[in-house]
């Protein structure tokens, strides 16, 4: 599904932020990324996703095949990359529902299909409201105007239920969450994985990962992935840290 | 009253590049204007609306030339709803709003075509009385258009301005507003959308002459291409006024060759007072526009969107107009 390759990329100022990134995501799979702040976490995100902050010197993204380095963001975005920001922004004017309707009919655009009708579209939203137990606040304000953190992470997945994407990375989900929305939000994540998908969850906590088991975890450092493992590796990294990890000296 | 304001824009004379109150308008623009010879008449009223000692040739210029000054009168505790539109190339409007009278006032563009009109609103807010005021300027190109609205509010006293300016021509809008009485309030809030070689000019002052008096400044432009805007604000609070509250933001979002100037005045007589204010100006949040894009939005329609949500903050839905400012922002595709 995607294959991240020897990807190297820096700030605009040429400052080097990811050293060779190799990973390789297939349909079904849930990767967790872990590591120490400053290690790339969301760096990785953003590259993938085509933030201007950054710029990739070697390596490719390949999903399904298709090296998707050169498309602009929202190209990447209809192909079928999606990220949970980990701080949403808030837009206020801009309805939060008309806003993902807008997405959803750029998505179906690029796709050649016709804008979604009414009835569908609100059949989809009411069904991924449900799921995450969301209630009528987040139809009638603007997008996340006024939402607490927990509510903000809540809405992206809102999005990304609304945008079925082919690869969704979810960064730092669960920061800010109470222990209920946590439960929700993981509720949320697990309905949306299936065979179709593949999902990187980057996280500092292992509680996200009782909720939401990992079929891999990898361990992010200075640019690059340094150890990967199976779910098991969460419960090491939580009780040793990272300064153990071979191969990673300075 | 037109022999007096003859008299003083005699004494004071037209605006000059160097008046500072005039500094960013194109005061060239008016020097086609000769002032009318002042009359041999009657008795008139003195000092009547201020005129006497009026330092504002935007105060003077259409009670000067001639303007017939209509008076509508609200009665006590009443509620009434206006529109005011056609109005001659120089004309003067006076609203008495009475003890605890609301008015609602839409102030729709002149759509005089001449190449310079001038305007004058005045607005006496007796005690408890309240204004909500919806100004949209839309004068076209090639033409020149000044309004001086002129606000007093007694104790209690309620006014919520809500200015929209959507012009192609030059235009200067003058408020100024007096809260005489305590605990009187004022929100102004102002929008300008601008394009072309359109050339706004919001020039503002709020005299804080009670005790707890409150006012609220929230202006925003969103400008392209060669347009132009200037926003000098000031608040002056006076020295027997305690607890005066005062807040002053203005954000701009410049593209292409737009230029805005913004000129924040605090003149503060009084220790006991809170007066703030703030102002930004830059291009579109790279942020924003990413988080926007990220969700399969081109960068075309995400800076479509950024810039509708620029410009629908500026007036809440709870505001009484905010939908028929709504329906005006939709029509200029924002």
């Amino acid at each position: 599904m995607l294959s991240i390759k020897n990807l190297h990329a820096t700030l605009e100022d040429n400052t080097p932020i990811l050293n060779g990134v190799n990973l390789e995501i297939k349909s079904g799979e849930v990767h967790a990324i872990m590591g120490p702040n400053g290690a790339g976490k969301s760096t990785l995100s953003k590259v993938i996703s085509g933030h201007p902050s950054y710029q990739i010197t070697q390596g490719e993204i390949l999903l399904q095949g298709k090296n998707i380095a050169e498309l602009d963001i929202a190209a990447r975005a209809n192909a079928g990359i999606f990220i949970s920001m980990q701080y949403p922004i808030e837009i206020p004017g801009v309805n939060n529902i008309e806003f993902l309707r807008m997405a959803l009919d750029s998505k179906r655009a690029s796709q050649g299909l016709e804008k979604i009708s009414d009835s569908d579209f609100n059949s989809l939203i009411e069904k991924s409201m449900e799921l995450l137990e969301m209630d009528n606040r987040y139809t009638e304000r603007g997008v996340n105007e006024g939402f607490s953190g927990g509510e903000k992470k809540r809405n992206e997945i809102l999005q990304m239920a609304v945008l079925q994407p082919k690869i969704a990375f979810l960064d730092e989900t669960d920061s800010g969450l109470d222990i209920d929305a946590l439960r929700i939000v993981s509720k949320g994540i697990n309905a949306l994985r299936n065979q179709e998908r593949g999902i990187i969850l980057v996280t500092h906590y292992k509680r996200l990962l009782d909720y939401v088991k990992p079929d891999y975890i990898h361990v992010l450092r200075r640019g690059k992935i340094v150890l990967s493992g199976g779910a098991e590796l969460a419960d090491e990294l939580e009780a040793k840290g990272y300064d153990w990890i071979p191969g990673d000296e300075e | 009253m037109k022999n007096l304001a003859r008299k003083r824009l005699l004494e004071i004379g037209l605006p000059l590049p160097r008046n500072d109150d005039w500094m960013y308008f194109p005061v060239s623009k008016l020097s086609s204007l000769e002032i009318p010879a002042v009359e041999n008449s009657s008795v008139e009223n003195k000092n009547a609306l201020g005129i006497e000692t009026e330092s504002n040739a935007a105060a003077l210029l259409p009670i000067a030339f001639g303007a017939y000054s209509k008076i509508t009168t609200i009665a006590p505790n009443e509620t009434e709803h206006g529109i005011l539109k056609n109005r001659d190339e120089f004309s003067h409007s006076i609203f008495k709003v009475s003890t605890g009278a609301k008015l609602y006032l839409e102030i729709l563009g002149n759509k005089s075509e001449r190449k310079i009109s001038c305007e004058r609103i005045d607005l006496e807010l007796e005690t408890d009385a309240e204004v909500f005021l919806f100004f949209h300027e839309q004068i076209s190109e090639e033409t020149t258009h000044l309004t001086h609205i002129r606000i007093t509010l007694a104790q209690n006293a309620k006014l919520h301005s809500n200015m929209l300016f959507t012009g192609k021509g030059i235009s200067r809008t003058s408020s100024e507003i007096f809260l005489n009485g305590s605990s009187s309030f004022a929100d102004y809030r102002s929008l300008a959308i601008l394009t072309d070689k359109a050339s706004e000019h919001s020039h503002l002052k709020i005299h804080h002459n009670a005790r707890e008096t409150k006012s609220t400044q929230f202006a925003r432009h969103f400008l392209s291409n060669s347009s132009y805007a200037s926003y000098d604000g000031s608040v002056l609070a006076g020295e027997n006024c305690p607890q005066v509250n005062s807040s002053q933001l203005i954000n701009t979002i410049l593209q292409d060759n737009a230029k805005v100037s913004v000129k924040p005045n605090l003149k503060i007589y009084h220790d006991e007072v809170e007066c703030s204010h703030g102002c930004t100006c830059g291009s579109f949040d790279e942020e924003e526009l990413f988080y926007l894009q990220s969700r399969g939005l081109t960068e075309e329609k995400a800076k479509k969107i950024l810039t509708r949500s620029f410009a629908r903050e500026v007036f809440p839905d709870s505001l009484p107009y905010s939908k028929r400012i709504s329906e005006e922002l939709s029509k200029l595709g924002f």
